[in-house]
């Protein structure tokens, strides 16, 4: 692997925490407002 | 995966990112059996998740997988079997959700850091190394080729795409993906807490409509 694919994952990967860690500290109530109004993710990630 | 009850283990509404980093480190290793819930306590407390906190778990593990050779499904899949196999220890004050996030998180982060030819493999960390082996074997015929790095590399342009004329965002964006903390990019942008929640939260929004 190249060091700047190396450096590829690396950014995705931050990118992923970042958004990541926001929606684990969402309060329970806006994710399922925000999942109600997206039904094909809600039952796409229930389904997991 | 299980009938949806009540949680038990409620997680604040306003988890701070320092409290969450601090739990993410009680991924324990030399654990006091004392403070570390049982394979039972685990599969209870899995049993009870609710919905809201399957769908956190969901979209986490779909982000972290975002470039990646393998889905969010499957990491979940592996961290929460890891969990109720005992190969993954769980402090007892700390939400399930945020465990299973953490074990995801550290699993990913350890598969990056195994690749070849990345000298900081040598840094990793040997209480992981199973997990991540474990993690490359399930995937072997994509690890290190070049259709995986063209995919990561397509992914990175379809995020810089989608902020394309969006610079307050772009700008988060290249400081979080040199992983800079939140302080030091509110500070560098000279962006107040409730502004740059607010920026977060557009950024987050527009994230989730990546279909990578």
């Amino acid at each position: 692997m190249t060091s700047e694919a190396k450096n590829t994952f690396e950014q995705l990967f931050n990118i992923a925490q970042a958004r990541s860690r926001e929606i684990i500290s969402m309060p329970d109530d806006e994710i399922l407002i925000e999942a109600n109004k997206d039904s094909t993710l809600k039952m796409h990630t229930l389904k997991r | 995966m299980q009938t949806i009850k009540l949680n038990i283990f409620y997680l604040s509404a306003s988890l701070s990112f320092g409290a969450l980093r601090s739990m993410g480190n009680a991924l324990i290793k030399n654990e006091d059996v004392q403070d570390v819930l049982s394979i039972s306590e685990i599969k209870i407390c899995l049993d009870t998740l609710t919905e809201a906190k399957w769908i956190k778990l969901g979209k986490t593990a779909n982000n972290l997988c975002v470039g990646l050779p393998f889905e969010g499904a499957d990491l979940l899949h592996i961290v929460v079997c890891k969990a109720l196999e005992g190969k993954r220890k769980c402090r007892k004050y700390l939400p399930i959700e945020v465990f299973i996030y953490g074990a995801m998180e550290s699993l990913v982060d350890a598969f990056i850091k195994k690749r070849k030819s990345d000298p900081l493999q040598l840094t990793r960390h040997i209480s992981e190394e199973n997990d991540v082996t474990e993690l490359i074997d399930l995937f072997s015929n994509n690890i290190d080729t070049p259709e995986e790095e063209l995919i990561a590399s397509q992914a990175l342009q379809r995020i810089e795409q989608l902020f394309e004329g969006d610079e307050n965002s772009l700008k988060i964006l290249s400081y979080q993906m040199d992983n800079l903390t939140p302080a030091d990019i509110q500070e560098l942008m000279q962006l107040t807490s409730v502004q740059y929640a607010s920026a977060l939260r557009a950024i987050r929004r527009k994230y989730e409509k990546l279909e990578i």
